[in-house]
């Protein structure tokens, strides 16, 4: 949908930030720009929409030179969010999102039915929202309307340049998982430029590093991480790529739903103690009549308590110990690391007990990346 | 404690113990004999005042907010008005038998009651009282506008009183029913200086703010030159235009209009050129060229303006001052006061896309319609009159000077007024254009806004507000400066004001400057309304 | 580039000047007027000696001359004799000749240029530049055969051109004694308060003061001027009750707001290491505050410079007495002159004060030009 034609952009005082980028961006995919700065990536993206001119090649937007729309009729059919938000403060928020929709012609009616369906995709009562005005706004939301508007118009395309680079860490991680949530609903083409590399990792389907305006490489998250194609790469990534890694892949891709240390509450502590030995672990989880996790017990645990199982066991809530099937490798890692487990319990929302998952499951997914392209790690 | 309080206690106890109140002068021109509060004589009431003015430096040690607050006001409140009210009815007895206060021999003629410096300093400590229990209310948390009323209710009784007759002693009233009649001449005339000049400039200003924020290169030569101008003293000004005006006023209007022409036929000939071969030119030739065009053009514009705003000046002025054309000008009164509150009223009360809306919007265009078809009339008339075009009898004998241009009277003044508007004007509009969040334009421009559509909707309305504080400044400045017009004999509350230095009479210059502050005030309130209702509320909040 | 900053630039201009003005003496006219002859000989030259009223105040010298009236009408330099020149017309005491300023000025530029390029040299030339060309454009004001002459020209039948109860000279030094007298009543004061009320012990002041400060705008400064000479009595201090009201304002205001701008993390820094209240006042909220106040304190000085003409009503003297006479007896010349004079004025001390507000603004803080 959107193709890069050896693509070179040449500014007045001389300086070229992109030199001869080729590049298919494929439908419905989010596909990031990375590198460091001057790297590119955002005259790159701003070329697509036109807000910078050419210099050499051309880019096709839904197969045509994008030279052969009218430039804003192009930028109204592109969604458009920045780092900076943007906002209108003098428009309200309803009047914000409807910005393109109106240039477009759209009736009143329409386009209030398209900003409240809008508000609530992005997670703002429309309500309450709809007569805002952005100051009235925190950050977060401020952003949310920044999306909202960019979507304004349906459009099939969209541009973000570092769409939530200007705000708190915490806030950032909820808005990139909606905003993943949200297009897998909408499903639109998206360039998004950043020069995070976890938030590349994350939101890309696709990622295309960049380096003194040249491609270096173009994949998909998990073959950058696994196989860096030199060595700028794998410095870009960053030494823990192996753990990076880890976060790309889920949890129910690992876990073992049939080998389960567990023992329900009312067995007697010889069962439990019967259960570790035969798994050869340490713990076991203990659970209740509907399988839903209470707590654990250790050798430790049976050891100075031998009589009644409900003594011996450490009590612990299920979100405090398990970790869920959507969560990160990552995460798993994390939580094995925080607590000292050696296998760590997969639960659901309720709290039932689905499946394990070991730290050998996670060290042998590492070391067979290790093993395949670098038999001299660096990082060792 | 509230030492605001106390200050404003200090002010007036000190003010009524050492300075006179009230000076009872023999005649209009005599200096004469100062009374302080303490040596009127009579019953114990002006001691009552004496002892009001204590009252703020004792409630100052209070320590209830809420209810030192609601004293404060009422204490303020009394002083100012028994401030005015008391020496106004001792004045009143000594004018009945002002022989004996009077020194031997004194041409008594008429005598009359010069309002003083402790009468100055008691409504200073009373406003200084009104502020700090402002401030404290404020701090309690009464509501703003229950502290507007108590602040103003005082002035407003004063206001009353003064309709009502009650301080007509005071000699500034007595000039002023002496003088009714020229003074609402004058003040018209001041009224038109500031407004029309104001007009211009604004035009002026806005345009040159725009290409200022448009052209890095030019900027700096813009604001430097207005920078210029305004460092120039407002007397030398009116002088260095007075010889150039002077000699255009000499010239034949039909010998001007020729060379109008030709000045026009050069500025289209070098804009002309300039239009077609810009792109084929060196930036640098470019650019001189650009200048050109900017410079040949700007001599027959000045040239036009200049006449064309002094004409209508004149035209306006006879229109509206002379009485024989009251109902021409009451017509344009009336349907310029409609046209802005059907427009302003429509904006404030009624919801932006209803159909009330809009009728009030086309309502407000066929008013505005209105007022201008009646201004058209009121100017035909008026230029038949004897004071303008009557006495003119030929077009070839016309000069420019009967057009209204002259070294000296109204045309130098209104140049040297637009020119002083220049700065704030444009040095607003440039700082409000340039201000603009660089992201919020480029989300627009990311958006598919064409360069009209990111001016118009984005760019000026959020430059706006900063704008219209320029055109704040300039018209206060404007109001001031313009009395200072009245050297060159051009009118205005000026007049008084020289009359009075002549005169040493503190009444004429009064008569003149108390006039002049409150359209100052009137006009800062009036346009801050205006930027008010204009405003979006979105950006509202950080002003102030 | 901007050729005025290349070194030795500012040099050559005055070592050029300084030539011009030496070759200009070197030129001989011949006297024909009979009665100028008897005083001057058969031959003058024109010797550039703009004389420095700075430094003769009351301008007697240049009285002296101005009394001939032939005598100026006849040259743009003044006349010097050649021989047995009587002593009245060239008395050169308390004067100096602009060819010796010009051409200590090439020495001292050149100095500046060459001989030290480091940080005071940069704190020097600007006010050095600045000092110069006060003083030549100064000395012009008491150059009355070129006002003479530029007046003539304009006004050819024109039967008054100079202003005849003054020298211009006199009239500007009364007006400058109006606005430094005022200048430096009105920043003591005005830095006083404004210094004041953003302490904390004077704070709750402040509203009040900016009530004041922002409606004392309102009233004209004719109406001030006016309203302090039936109180005060006409003359010099009317004037300047009234040039100290209306010039605090700017100053008032600017300090306030100055202060206030100060980024109040860098006072809690400050604090924070120890700074004594007058350490913080003295070592960071002025210095950063510095050219808001010194802003203000050029437009109080520049507004001065407006007021005090308008003194002329008053009777206070300066720049305004001729333009007030002009316009009262409708002679041109002598408006035209004071208007000039007095715009001058306020531009060539708008332009040193900008200097001084330049040289006086701690460098971490100039924007770069």
């Amino acid at each position: 949908m959107i193709e890069f034609q050896n693509v070179v952009k040449r500014f007045p005082d001389g300086f070229t930030a992109v030199k001869g980028l080729d590049l298919k961006v494929r439908d419905g995919e989010i596909t990031v720009f990375i590198g460091p700065s001057g790297c590119g990536k955002t005259t790159s993206m701003r070329m697509v929409n036109r807000l910078l001119s050419i210099s050499e090649g051309k880019i096709l937007v839904e197969g045509r030179d994008n030279r052969d729309f009218p430039a804003e009729e192009l930028r109204r059919k592109i969604g458009y969010a920045i780092q900076q938000i943007g906002l209108f403060p003098h428009f309200t928020v309803l009047d914000n999102i409807a910005v393109v929709p109106r240039m477009l012609g759209w009736d009143e009616t329409r386009i209030r039915k398209r900003v409240d369906e809008l508000l609530d995709l992005v997670g703002l009562d429309p309500d309450i929202n709809r007569d805002k005005y952005p100051r009235q706004l925190s950050g977060g939301q401020q952003q949310r309307v920044g999306v909202a508007r960019a979507l304004g118009a349906d459009p099939p395309i969209m541009l973000m340049d570092e769409p939530f680079g200007a705000i708190d860490p915490i806030t950032r991680e909820v808005l990139q998982e909606e905003f993943l949530q949200i297009q897998e609903e909408i499903s639109k083409t998206i360039i998004f430029v950043t020069h995070d590399i976890d938030e590349a990792i994350k939101m890309g389907d696709r990622i295309a590093i960049l380096k003194d305006g040249a491609l270096v490489q173009y994949d998909t998250p998990d073959t950058i991480l696994a196989h860096p194609k030199d060595r700028f790469v794998r410095d870009f990534v960053g030494a823990d790529r192996a753990l990076k890694r880890l976060g790309l892949i889920r949890v129910q891709d690992l876990m073992d739903e049939e080998v389960i240390p567990k023992v329900q509450i009312r067995d007697d502590v010889d069962k439990a103690r019967r259960v570790i030995d035969e798994h050869g672990v340490k713990s076991a989880f203990v659970v209740d009549d509907e399988n839903i996790l209470k707590g654990w017990v250790d050798v430790d645990g049976i050891r100075h308590s031998p009589r009644s199982l409900t003594e011996a066991m450490m009590e612990a809530d299920f979100n405090e110990i398990g970790v869920r099937k959507g969560n990160t490798a990552r995460e798993a890692l994390s939580a094995m690391v925080a607590r000292g487990f050696r296998i760590t319990p997969v639960v659901d929302r309720r709290g039932k007990l689905v499946g394990s998952i070991t730290l050998r499951a996670l060290q042998d997914l590492v070391e067979q990346d290790w093993g395949e392209d670098e038999p001299q790690p660096e990082a060792s | 404690m509230n030492r605001i309080a106390a200050l404003g206690g200090l002010i007036a106890t000190l003010g009524f113990f050492f300075v006179p109140v009230i000076n009872l002068k023999p005649n209009r021109l005599a200096s004469g004999t100062g009374f302080g509060l303490l040596e009127l004589t009579g019953d114990g009431r002006y001691f009552v005042l004496f002892a009001l003015a204590l009252v703020p430096l004792v409630l100052a040690f209070r320590d209830d907010l809420e209810s030192r607050g609601w004293l404060l006001s009422v204490s303020g409140s009394a002083l100012f008005l028994l401030t005015l009210i008391l020496p106004a009815q001792a004045g009143v007895m000594l004018l009945e038998n002002p022989e004996p206060f009077l020194g031997e021999g004194a041409f008594i003629r008429s005598p009359r009651i010069l309002p003083s410096g402790g009468l100055a300093l008691g409504l200073l400590g009373a406003y200084v009282t009104l502020f700090a229990g402002g401030r404290d209310l404020a701090r309690a948390g009464v509501q703003s506008w229950v502290r507007g009323v108590t602040a103003w209710a005082a002035p407003a009784i004063a206001a009353l009183l003064l309709v009502g007759g009650q301080f007509d002693v005071y000699s500034i009233l007595v000039e002023f029913y002496a003088n009714g009649a020229a003074l609402q001449q004058k003040f018209v005339e001041h009224l038109l200086f500031v407004f029309i000049s104001l007009a211009v400039g604004f035009v002026v200003g806005v345009s040159l703010g725009l290409w200022a924020s448009r052209d890095e290169r030019v900027s700096p030569v813009i604001l430097y030159a207005v920078g210029i101008i305004q460092t120039i003293p407002s007397l030398a000004l009116f002088g260095v235009l007075l010889v150039p005006l002077a000699r255009l006023g000499d010239r034949l209007f039909l010998e001007t209009l020729a060379f109008f022409g030709i000045a026009v036929v050069v500025a289209v000939v070098i804009g002309g050129t300039y239009y077609f071969l810009a792109d084929r030119e060196p930036a640098r030739l470019r650019f001189v060229h650009l200048l050109a065009t900017a410079v040949s053009a700007a001599v027959p514009l000045v040239l036009f303006v200049g006449i064309f705003v002094s004409f209508v000046f004149r035209l306006a002025n006879v229109g509206f001052t002379s009485g024989n054309y009251g109902a021409a000008s009451n017509t344009v009164g009336v349907f310029f006061v409609l046209t802005l509150v059907v427009w302003l009223g429509g904006r404030w009360l009624l919801k932006p896309d209803t159909r009330a809306r809009l009728i009030s919007t086309w309502a407000s265009l066929a008013l505005l319609a209105g007022t201008l078809v009646s201004t058209v009339v009121l100017f035909v008339q008026a230029s038949g009159s004897s004071r303008i075009l009557g006495r003119v009898d030929s077009l070839e004998t016309l000069t420019i000077r009967d057009l209204g241009v002259s070294g000296i009277g109204v045309a130098p003044a209104l140049i040297a007024l637009t020119l002083y508007s220049l700065l704030p004007l444009v040095r607003n509009t440039y700082a409000g254009l340039n201000n603009v969040d660089n992201a919020i334009i480029d989300s627009g421009r990311g958006m598919g806004m064409t360069p009209t559509q990111r001016f118009f909707q984005i760019e000026l309305p959020l430059a706006f507000p900063v704008i219209m504080a320029g055109v704040r400044n300039a018209g206060v400045a404007l109001v001031g400066i313009g009395t200072v017009a009245t050297v060159i004999g051009a009118g205005g509350l000026g007049d008084f004001v020289i009359q009075g230095i002549v005169n040493t009479s503190i009444d004429q210059i009064l008569l003149g400057a108390i006039p002049a502050i409150a359209l100052a005030l009137v006009l800062d309130a009036a346009l801050r309304g205006i930027e008010g209702l204009l405003t979006s509320p979105g950006i509202k909040q950080v002003q102030n | 580039m901007n050729w005025a900053r290349v070194p030795g630039v500012a040099s050559l201009l005055w070592a050029g000047l300084a030539v011009a003005l030496l070759s200009l003496s070197t030129l001989q006219v011949n006297v024909t007027d009979d009665e100028l002859r008897e005083a001057v000989g058969d031959t003058a030259s024109f010797t550039p000696d703009i004389w420095l009223p700075l430094l003769s105040f009351s301008g007697s010298t240049v009285m002296d001359i101005q009394s001939s009236n032939d005598l100026r009408v006849l040259t743009f330099g003044l006349l010097e004799a050649n021989s047995n020149a009587s002593d009245a017309l060239a008395d050169p005491t308390g004067a100096a000749s602009l060819f010796w300023f010009a051409a200590f000025m090439a020495v001292l530029e050149g100095l500046l240029a060459f001989g030290f390029r480091n940080r005071e040299e940069k704190l020097v030339r600007p006010l050095v530049r600045a000092a110069g060309i006060f003083v030549v454009i100064w000395s012009f004001y008491g150059h009355e055969p070129f006002w003479d002459w530029m007046l003539r020209g304009l006004f050819p039948t024109s039967p008054d051109l100079l202003y005849n109860t003054n020298t211009l000279v006199s009239l500007a030094g009364q007006h400058m004694e109006l606005v430094v007298v005022s200048s430096i009543l009105t920043i003591t004061i005005g830095l006083t308060l404004g210094i004041s009320v953003t302490r904390s012990a004077f704070r709750e002041f402040l509203p009040l003061l900016s009530d004041v400060v922002n409606s004392g705008q309102t009233v004209p400064t004719l109406a001030i001027i006016a309203i302090m000479a039936p109180i005060i009595g006409f003359g010099f201090w009317p004037a300047i009750v009234a040039l100290i009201l209306y010039g605090l304002l700017p100053i008032v205001r600017n300090t306030i707001v100055g202060l206030e701008s100060v980024d109040p993390s860098m006072i809690d820094a400050a604090k924070g290491m120890g700074f004594t209240p007058s350490q913080v006042l003295w070592q960071i909220e002025i210095p950063n505050a510095a050219s808001i106040i010194l802003a203000g304190v050029r437009t109080s000085v520049v507004i001065n410079v407006g007021t005090a003409a308008l003194g002329a009503y008053v009777g206070s003297g300066g720049l305004g007495n001729p333009i007030a006479s002009g316009l009262n007896q409708s002679i041109n010349p002598w408006v035209l002159l004071g208007a000039l004079a007095a715009a001058l004025l306020a531009i060539l001390l708008d332009y040193v004060l900008g200097r001084v507000e330049y040289v006086m603004t701690p460098r971490g803080l100039q924007i770069e030009r």
